[in-house]
């Protein structure tokens, strides 16, 4: 009987650590990959210098992490936007400051502006450009 | 009348059981065990979060929240619990504002919680029944994910525990601290207020110790209108999710069930062999967690919009102790523990 109890023992230990081992090998797969993006916060925090204190900042999706690095409140354009509505967006209320990100990124409310980005170089200064692990940010302040 | 066989079996038999014990039933080397277990899991958590450069949404929302309350500016999102913002902020007073000095505070709330539950089952159920648990909660991927990232649900796991911590124990000031826990789960994660409530009258129906139960409501009360006075104070308002969120108790969704194996591995399929056996409902202390699961498990069920694996995190422990319930009896198997055997006269008479 105690011979049993052992074996049984033993076999639950075993059945237990197959069950808990092989999900929790898929662990470091798990999340988005470009949260593991070593740059973007840098990126996004050398941003936050760059723009005057009060300005606001353009982007195509509102992201929490944009708004809390660049420590600039952020303006979001009604969806599927064209150049001269954006432009005129950004007029409107005297908005200078474009920020546009691509590459990998997660834009679960929003979209990615669909702009021909030679059309900006008419009305937009680039600012900066930083290219980091799975992204491309460039930061674009309207010629007044 | 015994032969010289059974003779030599006793001492045989001793040495056996001796040899059983130091295995499984060692106290000590299962606290080794444990104890190499949770360095074990420190570092693979510190490992996980250096990868993790961008927080994700919510954790960048607690982010500007805990800013916001630091700098008193209105709040970003305010249905957002404000506990996990106000602990960044405590920290950040000393560190200054960095987002990398908080990113190991859920890990640290999650350790401490499953080092209160092996304590406390150890004490309840044994070291080998603890560890189990332990282990079985603490590697769950889901659990080990979220409790990862700047949120929430580390730390209602963690005022979950400590309110069974306090309430299992002796004193009756155990039951003051129990209300103060019950509270800071509300502070911590809006709904898992339930979850600590249904420990709270699962243990005081059974401790049947109105006075101090008592106690524990006020403090309850206390610390959550506390809670609510100053979100109130701060935002003018007080809403505890979004809209689209609380679409509680229309009907039962299928969806924990159709994904139980994919949220708690394939240990879950266990979970009903425990209410095969008699014994399961003979301990009083087995029924917190009966309950616990339960309520959790259907009132998540519920929820007709949002439904998630993470909304299970903080009933882990429950639904691994009943796992664990189950493989205790079938190891211990006694065909008169079956709940659907009645037990024989001579069962009886033994």
């Amino acid at each position: 009987m105690k011979n049993i109890r052992v074996v049984l023992c033993s076999f639950a230990i075993l059945a237990l650590s197959i069950i808990v081992i092989p999900p929790f090998l898929e662990i470091p797969e798990m999340g988005s990959s470009w949260r593991k993006d070593g740059k973007f916060v840098a990126a996004l925090q050398e941003i936050s210098k760059i723009i005057p204190e009060n300005e606001v900042l353009v982007s195509a999706s509102y992201d929490p992490a944009i708004y809390y690095f660049t420590n600039h409140n952020l303006q979001i354009p009604s969806k599927g936007i064209s150049y001269n509505s954006l432009l005129n967006f950004m007029k409107k209320d005297n908005y200078l400051y474009l920020l546009i990100i691509e590459g990998k990124y997660n834009v679960p409310r929003g979209f990615t502006f669909d702009l021909q980005l030679t059309n900006l170089t008419k009305d937009f200064k680039e600012i900066a450009t930083y290219t980091t692990d799975f992204k491309i940010i460039q930061l674009y302040k309207r010629i007044v | 009348m015994s032969t010289d066989r059974d003779d030599d079996k006793g001492p045989r038999e001793a040495t056996k059981k001796l040899r059983i014990k130091n295995i499984t039933g060692s106290s000590k080397l299962i606290d080794f065990i444990f104890g190499i277990f949770c360095i074990y899991m420190i570092i693979t958590y510190s490992n996980f979060i250096n990868t993790i450069h961008v927080p994700i949404w919510d954790g960048a929302v607690f982010l500007l929240n805990a800013h916001e309350w630091l700098n008193n500016i209105n709040l970003s999102e305010i249905y957002r619990p404000p506990l996990l913002s106000w602990i960044m902020d405590a920290i950040w007073v000393f560190t200054g504002e960095d987002w990398t000095t908080i990113i190991y505070v859920q890990m640290i709330f999650t350790i401490a919680g499953i080092i209160l539950l092996y304590g406390l089952l150890r004490r309840k159920k044994g070291a080998l029944f603890a560890l189990g648990v332990s282990a079985l909660t603490l590697t769950n991927a889901q659990l080990f994910f979220y409790t990862s990232q700047i949120r929430t649900e580390g730390i209602s796991f963690f005022f979950v525990i400590l309110t069974l911590y306090f309430l299992e124990g002796t004193k009756r000031a155990h039951w003051l601290f129990s209300g103060v826990s019950i509270g800071l789960t509300f502070a911590a994660r809006y709904p898992i207020l339930l979850q600590s409530m249904i420990i709270f009258v699962v243990e005081s129906i059974s401790k049947k110790d109105p006075k101090s139960a008592g106690k524990a409501v006020i403090a309850i009360v206390v610390v959550i209108l506390l809670v609510v006075v100053i979100v109130y104070a701060k935002t003018g308002t007080f809403q505890m999710a979004l809209e689209k969120d609380s679409n509680f108790g229309t009907s039962i969704s299928p969806f924990y069930l159709v994904n139980a194996t994919s949220i708690w591995g394939p240990a879950i399929l266990l979970l009903p062999v425990a209410f095969l056996f008699k014994s399961t409902f003979k301990d009083k202390f087995n029924y917190v967690f009966i309950g616990w699961f339960i309520i959790s498990f259907l009132s998540w069920s519920t929820n007709a919009s949002n439904q998630q694996y993470r909304f299970t995190i903080q009933f882990m422990p429950a639904a691994y102790f009943l796992v664990m319930l189950a493989v205790k009896n079938l190891v211990k198997f006694d065909r008169n523990n079956l709940v659907f055997l009645k037990t024989t006269s001579s069962t009886l008479n033994k």
